[in-house]
């Protein structure tokens, strides 16, 4: 009777350990299937249409009406053609993230998602971190060149908000010189999602108070670029024979490079 | 002219949505100031070298010029970036090759000194490899104006 209880007791202890392991298993299995199968497929290179498409940031902003006097300014300031106003080594900035698009029509653009994170980045070295943790926004966090996010899902849409953004970014291309600053106390809204042509619609309503009249609402519109090979894209100024990297004006520089070859035999 | 561009997929929608579109002040790395964009000359010239750097590549090229000792006169081009005129179809080893005469046609200088932005440049087999966008919107806003003076 005692060796039965015994036998008992381990074949109900083996039961229970052989039932614990199986779902163990089963729930890793589970998360890690959650995981992957709740993620779209925002993998691959992007390319932007939608500044210029009607909705896009550059169709809202033509109407100069949207910003704040200084802005409308230096705007129509540097619109004048040949003006030379100098400041090129602004382009030497690194890349920072204004609220307008995520990469210009200079760079193509990731949107690289994991379960609780997403990165977006381009050729330009832009670099923005998105935790999508559930964690709240950090309450006035020092200025970034990616500026401080959080990210939620409803549905398939993801809901971005960054804020901690530098005032002294340009807009709407950042680190161009004789562009109107984004200001203080910028916020953007994100929505981001893969409409029924596979492309990636990104929905954005930027208030900069200091060079907006009002918050503006804008659509940028990614497609898919495959087979696309990495390359730098850099605006830095200083190899650059357009700017003088001593003034910051545009030039010229008819220096030949040193390996020039030499001319071929004079024409007869 | 036979005209057939070299260029992608992905460069050919670039180029017309930027075509129809372009604002100049926002869309350039700089705004052109020492170029002068409302005229568009053209030379006979031999590839030297291509500048293959960001923000900007630059061609270099000799002009037959009877004034000069050597008989050419030397003359650079501005193009745009690495990742721009790679969109516009261009590659670093095959574009153009040292020694290979073309025609180029170009925003001249203010300066009047050889050189200016890269219009577009034609292979002696009749392609055409355009330039950087801002200076292929201006040399068809040229060319267009000429059409029309010439009606």
């Amino acid at each position: 009777m005692r060796t039965c209880s015994v036998v008992t007791k381990i074949i109900i202890g083996c039961a229970a350990i052989l039932l614990l392991s199986a779902c163990g298993k089963a729930a890793t299995d589970g998360q890690a299937e959650a995981s992957t199968q709740e993620l779209p497929d925002w993998s691959g290179w992007w390319a932007i249409d939608g500044p210029f498409t009607e909705g896009g940031l550059r169709s809202v902003i033509r109407n100069l009406d949207v910003y704040q006097p200084e802005a409308r300014r230096i705007v129509e300031e540097a619109s004048v053609p040949g003006v030379n106003l100098g400041g090129g080594l602004l382009f030497c900035l690194p890349t920072r993230f204004n609220g307008g698009v995520n990469g210009w029509m200079t760079e193509a653009t990731e949107f690289l998602l994991m379960p609780n994170r997403l990165t977006i980045t381009n050729e330009d070295g832009m670099l923005r971190r998105i935790p999508l943790d559930g964690r709240a926004l950090r309450e006035n966090p020092e200025p970034s060149n990616g500026g401080t996010s959080v990210g939620r899902w409803e549905g398939d849409t993801l809901i971005i908000e960054t804020i901690g953004l530098h005032p002294d970014t340009t807009f709407p291309t950042s680190s161009r010189p004789n562009s109107p600053e984004i200001g203080e106390n910028v916020y953007v809204l994100e929505r981001i999602y893969l409409n029924t042509q596979d492309e990636l619609v990104v929905d954005t309503e930027l208030t900069a108070p200091q060079m907006l009249v009002e918050p503006i609402k804008f659509t940028s519109v990614y497609h898919r670029v495959p087979g696309h090979v990495y390359r730098d894209h850099d605006r830095c100024s200083l190899d650059d024979r357009s700017i003088d990297p001593e003034t910051g004006l545009e030039r010229f520089d008819l220096t030949p490079p040193a390996d020039l070859p030499p001319p071929p035999p004079p024409p007869s | 002219m036979l005209y057939l561009v070299r260029t992608s997929q992905w460069s050919a929608r670039w180029l017309g949505l930027f075509l129809f579109l372009y604002a100049p002040s926002v869309f350039a790395h700089h705004s052109y100031a020492v170029i002068d964009n409302t005229k568009v000359l053209e030379v006979e010239a031999i590839i030297a070298k291509l500048e293959w750097v960001n923000p900007h590549m630059f061609l270099w090229a000799y002009v037959a010029d009877e004034s000069q000792e050597s008989g050419y006169q030397l003359y650079a081009f501005e193009a745009g970036s690495i990742t721009m005129m790679t969109k516009a179809g261009w590659t670093r080893d095959d574009t153009v090759t040292v020694g290979e005469k073309v025609t180029i046609e170009y925003l001249p200088l203010r300066s009047g000194e050889p050189g200016g932005s890269l219009g577009q440049m034609t292979h002696a087999d009749g392609t055409v490899t355009p330039g950087d966008l801002p200076a292929v919107r201006f040399l068809n806003q040229v060319r267009a104006a000429e059409r029309e003076a010439g009606q």
